[in-house]
C-alpha cells in the first residue's frame, strides 16, 4: 500500500436517477476527491469508453461502477463487452446492484467482474459501502494490481 | 392307472394354464428356433401358431436389434440363469406387420431331454411406456415452470428492491438533516421518497395485472373492436391533443371473442407505448389497424413514426421490467402483459420497423379462443364461448389533431 491518493475517476453506469444521486451524495460526504461520470445505459457506456459521439471528451475511467438492470444493453452484457475488449479489460469493474440472486453473482464473476456489491437497504450501510468503495480504489489506484 | 390319470390331467392343466396366461410365453432352442408359443404371445405379435413354430426367433425382434440379440442369446446359453432381460434398457418386439411395441422379457433356462432351451415370458408394456413418457414430460414441464417461477421471483424482488433502496436512502438523509436542523434539502428528499413509493405502487399494480392474465375473471364475450378503440381514444383525447398526435385508424374486422378487459388492456398498453416513445417526431402520428388473417386470426397493429425499436432489442422489450429508455417513465411491464394476453388467445406479439420509420407493434388473437377446462376461472360458464367469424366491414379514418378517429 502506497498511501499515495490521487483522484479516482469513476464511471458510474446507473439508470436510476435516485440511486445515482444517493451514490454521489455518499461519495461527496467523504473527504476523498473523486471524479465521477454518470451514464445511464449500457450502449451509451460503450460509446463513452470508445470516446464516440457525444463523448469525445471522455477520459478513461479508473473504475467502472456498474448496475445490472440497465435499459438496452444490460449490465451483464456491458461487463462482458468490457472484459472481452483488449483496450478495456484491465479496467476494474465493480457491480453495484439490488440483485443478490446467485445467478447474477455467478454470471458477473464468470464475466470477470472485480467485485460484486449488493446495494444495502440500510442507509448507513449504503453510505459505508460507497465510502469503503472509493477509499479502496483511491488506495489501490493502480488498476493492474486490482 | 389312477396315477397316470392324475399325471395326464396335470399335464393338460399345465397346458391350459400356459395357454390362458395373461403374459406371452415362448420356448426357444439353442439355435434360436421357436419351439412353443402360447395364445397371448401370438396375439401380441399377430402371428398364427403355425407361422411361429420352427421359425427363427429373429422374426419377433426389430431388425436393428437382431445382431445384438443373437450375441445376447449366445452368452445366455453359456451362462444360463433366470433373469429379466435388458434391465435398464428398453426392449421392443416386432409384430408380423413390422410395427414395433415395447416389451418386458424375463428369461429362464430349461433342460429337456439333455437339450438346453430358453423359456421366456413377454409382457406388452405399451401403456406403462406411454405413462412413463407422460410422467417424464410432466416432470420436465414442472421443472421448467419452477425455473420460470424462480426467474420471475428473482426479477420481481430485484426490481421492487430498487424503489426501497431509494426510499430508505433518502429517509436516512432526511433523518440526519432533521437531527442536525438542516432544512434546505428536506423537501427534495420527501419528493424523491414519494416518487419512489408511487413507482413501486405502479409496478405492483402492473405485476398483479400481469400475473392475473388468464387466471381469474376471464369472461369471453363478443367485443366490438372499433368501439373499444374509439372509447380508449376518447379517454386519451386530451393527452393526444396536448402532444399533437394524429391518429389514423383502419378496422376491417368487426368482432373478437375475448374478455373485453384483455383487448382493452392490449390496445391501451400499445397506445401508451406509442404516445410515450413514438413522439420523438416533430409531427407525431399513430396508426391503428385491425385486420382479419387466415386461420381465424385477427391482427392488431399499432405503429408510430418515432425513433423505433432497435431490432437487437425487439424480443427484450416484451420481457418483464425490460425497458429501452432510462427516462424513468413506465414500469417495464406493459408489453410483457401484451404478449402474455396474446399468447393466452393463441396468438403472439412482436415488433418490427414501420415502413418510413418508427415502431410497428403486432398482436394476433385467435377469434375463437376456446377456454380450456384447466384455465377456466371458478364461476365461468361450462361451455366454451364461440362466435361466428364476423363479416368484414371496412372502417377507415384519419383524425386531425383531434383524436376522434372516423370509424
Amino acid at each position: 500500500m502506497t498511501g499515495n491518493l490521487r483522484p479516482v475517476r469513476f464511471l458510474l453506469v446507473e439508470d436510476d436517477d435516485d440511486h445515482a444521486d444517493l451514490i454521489l451524495r455518499a461519495m461527496m460526504e467523504s473527504r476523498i476527491v473523486n471524479v465521477v461520470e454518470r451514464i445511464s445505459d449500457g450502449e451509451s457506456a460503450i460509446k463513452y469508453l470508445q470516446r464516440a459521439a457525444p463523448y469525445e471528451y471522455a477520459e478513461r475511467p479508473d473504475v467502472v461502477l456498474l448496475d445490472l438492470n440497465l435499459p438496452k444493453l444490460n449490465g451483464h452484457e456491458l461487463l462482458a463487452w468490457i472484459k472481452q475488449n483488449p483496450s478495456f479489460r484491465n479496467v476494474p469493474v465493480v457491480v453495484l446492484t439490488t440483485s443478490a440472486a446467485e445467478v447474477d453473482v455467478a454470471r458477473a464473476y464468470t464475466s470477470q467482474a472485480n467485485s460484486y456489491l449488493v446495494k444495502p437497504l440500510d442507509f448507513e450501510q449504503f453510505d459505508r459501502m460507497v465510502r469503503s468503495l472509493q477509499l479502496y480504489w483511491a488506495v489501490w489506484n493502480t488498476p493492474s494490481r486490482a | 392307472m389312477a396315477q397316470r390319470d392324475v399325471e395326464a390331467v396335470g399335464a393338460e392343466e399345465i397346458h391350459e394354464v400356459l395357454e390362458a396366461a395373461p403374459v406371452g410365453m415362448i420356448k426357444v432352442d439353442s439355435n434360436g428356433r421357436v419351439i412353443f408359443t402360447n395364445r397371448e404371445l401370438e396375439r401380441m405379435f399377430r402371428y398364427s401358431r403355425e407361422q411361429l413354430r420352427g421359425a427363427p426367433l429373429d422374426v419377433l425382434i426389430p431388425d436393428r436389434y437382431r445382431v445384438a440379440h443373437a450375441e445376447h442369446l449366445r452368452r445366455f446359453s453359456e451362462m444360463p440363469q433366470t433373469r429379466k432381460m435388458a434391465v435398464g434398457r428398453e426392449l421392443f418386439g416386432r409384430r408380423s406387420d413390422g410395427t414395433e411395441f415395447p416389451v418386458d422379457v424375463a428369461l429362464n433356462p430349461v433342460v429337456s431331454g439333455n437339450q438346453p432351451f430358453v423359456v421366456a415370458s413377454v409382457i406388452d408394456v405399451t401403456e406403462q411406456h406411454e405413462s412413463a413418457k407422460q410422467l417424464t414430460q410432466l416432470a420436465a414441464d414442472l421443472k421448467e415452470r419452477n425455473e420460470e417461477l424462480e426467474r420471475f421471483v428473482i426479477t420481481v424482488s430485484h426490481d421492487l428492491k430498487s424503489p426501497l433502496v431509494t426510499m430508505l436512502g433518502y429517509l436516512g438523509h432526511l433523518q440526519r438533516d432533521l437531527e442536525a436542523g438542516r432544512i434546505e434539502e428536506q423537501q427534495e428528499y420527501v419528493q424523491r421518497i414519494r416518487r419512489a413509493g408511487e413507482r413501486m405502487k405502479l409496478k405492483i399494480d402492473d405485476l398483479l395485472s400481469f400475473s392475473r392474465v388468464g387466471r381469474d375473471g376471464v369472461e369471453p364475450s363478443m367485443v366490438n373492436i372499433a368501439s373499444v378503440i374509439q372509447n380508449l381514444l376518447d379517454l386519451k383525447s386530451e393527452e393526444l391533443e396536448a402532444k399533437h398526435i394524429r391518429v389514423h385508424m383502419s378496422c376491417t374486422t368487426e368482432a373478437l371473442c375475448c374478455d373485453p378487459s384483455h383487448f382493452e388492456r392490449v390496445i391501451d398498453n400499445l397506445l401508451v407505448n406509442a404516445m410515450r416513445y413514438g413522439c420523438a417526431n416533430p409531427s407525431p402520428e399513430v396508426w391503428i389497424q385491425v385486420r382479419q388473417l387466415p386461420d381465424q386470426m385477427v391482427e392488431l397493429i399499432v405503429a408510430d413514426n418515432g425513433t423505433g425499436v432497435d431490432q437487437k432489442y425487439a424480443e427484450r422489450v416484451f420481457e418483464l421490467f425490460q425497458r429501452l429508455s432510462s427516462d424513468g417513465e413506465g414500469t417495464g411491464v406493459g408489453l410483457a402483459i401484451v404478449r402474455k394476453i396474446a399468447n393466452w388467445y393463441g396468438g403472439r406479439a412482436w415488433v418490427d420497423e414501420r415502413l418510413g420509420g418508427g415502431a410497428q407493434f403486432h398482436v394476433t388473437f385467435s377469434i375463437n379462443r376456446r377456454v380450456p377446462v384447466e384455465e377456466k376461472a371458478p364461476g365461468l360458464p361450462g361451455q366454451s364461448s364461440e362466435i361466428k367469424p364476423a363479416q368484414p366491414q371496412a372502417a377507415t379514418g384519419t383524425s386531425g389533431r383531434s383524436p376522434g378517429a372516423t370509424l
